[in-house]
């Protein structure tokens, strides 16, 4: 089985974590600039204001109604994100980030509920978790637990078909809204109905995609990291374990170069660099943090990565004896596809930037992996200044904004 | 004899070497690393007598269970509050000053709890 973790209107769930006052209000969460809505918790969507409104068309109505809203906070929503996914990997067995609020996961000995229940209640932000024989069904299963008092739910082999005809198309993982409208002219509503169309018929129309979807939703894995492009992973279980800080790090660094290549094969950057580390889960001192760093930019060029690796991993370094590494490439976009800053235009950068990838890739194919790596001494680069008028504090990363206690 | 005298001066090992630790790690000592620990700021007077003072910085854990006796932030009438729990005879938040009255939700009230107090963290 697969499992999904979900973290229920995330972005609001963060901002109402040391907010008591707003229990049980309308909380929406603006873009970049305060531009559109891009999350609205229940209480928002029953009060007419949803995900993708534009927020000055919007603004008087969810006033009047008494909706808050604030400006994005990523500051707080990736500590908060951390958190998550690290109460989730102590959890269960294995854990493969997918965005900031969603992760799929490998069970462990707990059950849906008991993740659920204690990832929930750990730290403070409610999620749902679903259990499936694919990440599809998992997808589909997690849809189900949404609407669960208890929040999780197991899509067992014999309840997919009845669930399964339940479950609108457009509401299947891989199916897009084009596709779904494309479906429902040809009279196919239903999760069920798709899966059971004829694959040729599938192939042909909604080409190699769409049949994994189907596939998937019949019970066969066919999801391979390269069609999700949702995230990357690289991670070992060492032969001996490493005590050691700076051997630890260049466990990392590996993994990152690993990373870089990857996206470089595939023309793709990512977003976010993530980094989990773990000792023995059998002893009373289990630790496995993760700890994840936004980048200025898109990328996939190892000496940022590097850096990344290195900034998240002296945030949550502590003695131990570490059974294994993994780095995560988060935010996975096509090279190409992003905006260059309006002030910053580092174009030329980026082509010699290129230029050194190429010869770094060349010479390890050489003489063995990370047999040239990056000399880390360049500290992180700042964030990009955006407008945020309804900013919520850094309640989670600084001593000046800690949440406030009265009497 | 002075050719038996070590030449490489700079490689001798110090003899405090195999006594070297790495220093204090408070973070560790606090166990603030914990996905579940998070740091609050305390400003009221209701804990004086527990030794919780305004401007202190206190750590809580969500992933403890809140048991009688332990000192916790609770959310009432939509703010928090430190208060020691007290669940037997009934459940009251009890402040440790004399100033100021016990809290006692009332019938059908849902008493939320943020987190454990674990610790307090004060610069003189």
């Amino acid at each position: 089985m697969i499992g999904l973790c979900d973290c229920n209107s995330f972005y609001a769930s963060c901002e109402a974590l040391f907010r008591p006052d707003l229990r049980g209000r309308g909380i929406v969460v603006l873009s970049n600039n305060d531009g559109c809505v891009v999350t609205a918790n229940r209480e928002a969507k029953e009060r007419g204001i949803k995900r993708g409104d534009n927020w000055f068309e919007v603004k008087e109505q969810a006033e009047r109604k008494g909706v808050i809203a604030f400006s994005s906070n990523y500051t707080l929503y990736a500590s908060l994100s951390d958190r998550v996914m690290a109460l989730l990997s102590e959890k269960t067995a294995e854990v493969m980030p997918y965005s900031i609020d969603e992760a799929f996961f490998t069970p462990g000995t707990a059950g849906p509920a008991e993740v659920r229940y204690e990832v929930s209640r750990e730290s403070g932000i409610p999620v749902s978790v679903g259990l499936g024989r694919t990440m599809t069904l998992a997808k589909v299963a997690n849809h189900v637990a949404k609407k669960r008092p208890d929040g999780a739910f197991t899509l067992e082999e014999w309840e997919e078909d009845e669930v399964l005809k339940e479950t609108p198309v457009e509401e299947v993982w891989g199916i897009g809204w084009r596709s779904a409208q494309k479906l429902r002219r040809k009279g196919v509503y239903t999760a069920a109905a798709f899966r059971d169309l004829d694959d040729d018929r599938i192939l042909k129309e909604f080409t190699v995609t769409g049949l994994r979807t189907a596939l998937e939703l019949r019970g066969k894995n066919a999801h391979t990291e390269s069609v999700r492009n949702a995230s990357f992973a690289s991670g070992i279980t060492f032969g001996k374990p490493i005590i050691n800080r700076d051997d630890l790090l260049r466990t990392l660094i590996c993994h990152c170069q690993t990373l870089s290549e990857k996206l470089e094969a595939k023309g793709l950057e990512a977003g976010r660099i993530a980094v989990s580390v773990f000792t023995s889960r059998f002893r009373p001192d289990f630790y496995s943090p993760f700890v994840s760093v936004r980048l200025r930019h898109p990328t996939n060029y190892l000496p940022i990565f590097a850096k990344a690796a290195e900034a998240a991993l002296s945030s949550c370094w502590r003695e131990g004896t570490y059974k294994g590494s993994r780095v995560f490439a988060l935010d996975i976009s096509r090279k190409g596809e992003r905006q260059y800053d309006l002030f910053y235009d580092d174009r030329k950068e980026d082509e010699k930037r290129q230029k050194l990838s190429a010869v770094v890739a060349e010479t390890n194919r050489k003489y063995g992996k990370c047999a040239l790596t990056t000399l880390r001494n360049n500290s992180l680069t700042k964030a990009e200044m955006t407008k945020a008028e309804l900013k919520s504090p850094a309640y989670t990363t600084r001593f000046s904004e800690l949440p406030v206690i009265r009497d | 004899m002075l050719s038996e005298v070590p030449v490489i001066i700079c490689g001798f090992p110090s003899p405090a070497a195999d006594y070297k630790e790495d220093s204090l790690d408070f973070n560790d000592y606090l166990d603030v690393r914990r996905p579940s620990v998070y740091a609050l700021r305390a400003r009221g007077v209701s804990m004086t007598g527990a030794g919780i003072f305004p401007d202190d910085i206190i750590v809580v854990d969500r992933a403890k269970q809140p048991s009688h006796g332990a000192i916790v932030v609770a959310s009432v009438n939509g703010s928090f509050t430190l208060k020691r729990l007290l669940t037997h005879p009934r459940v009251v938040l009890h402040p440790e000053n004399p100033d100021f009255p016990d809290i006692v939700p009332a019938d059908g009230e849902e008493l939320v709890i943020f987190g454990v107090v674990t610790a307090v963290v004060r610069k003189l």
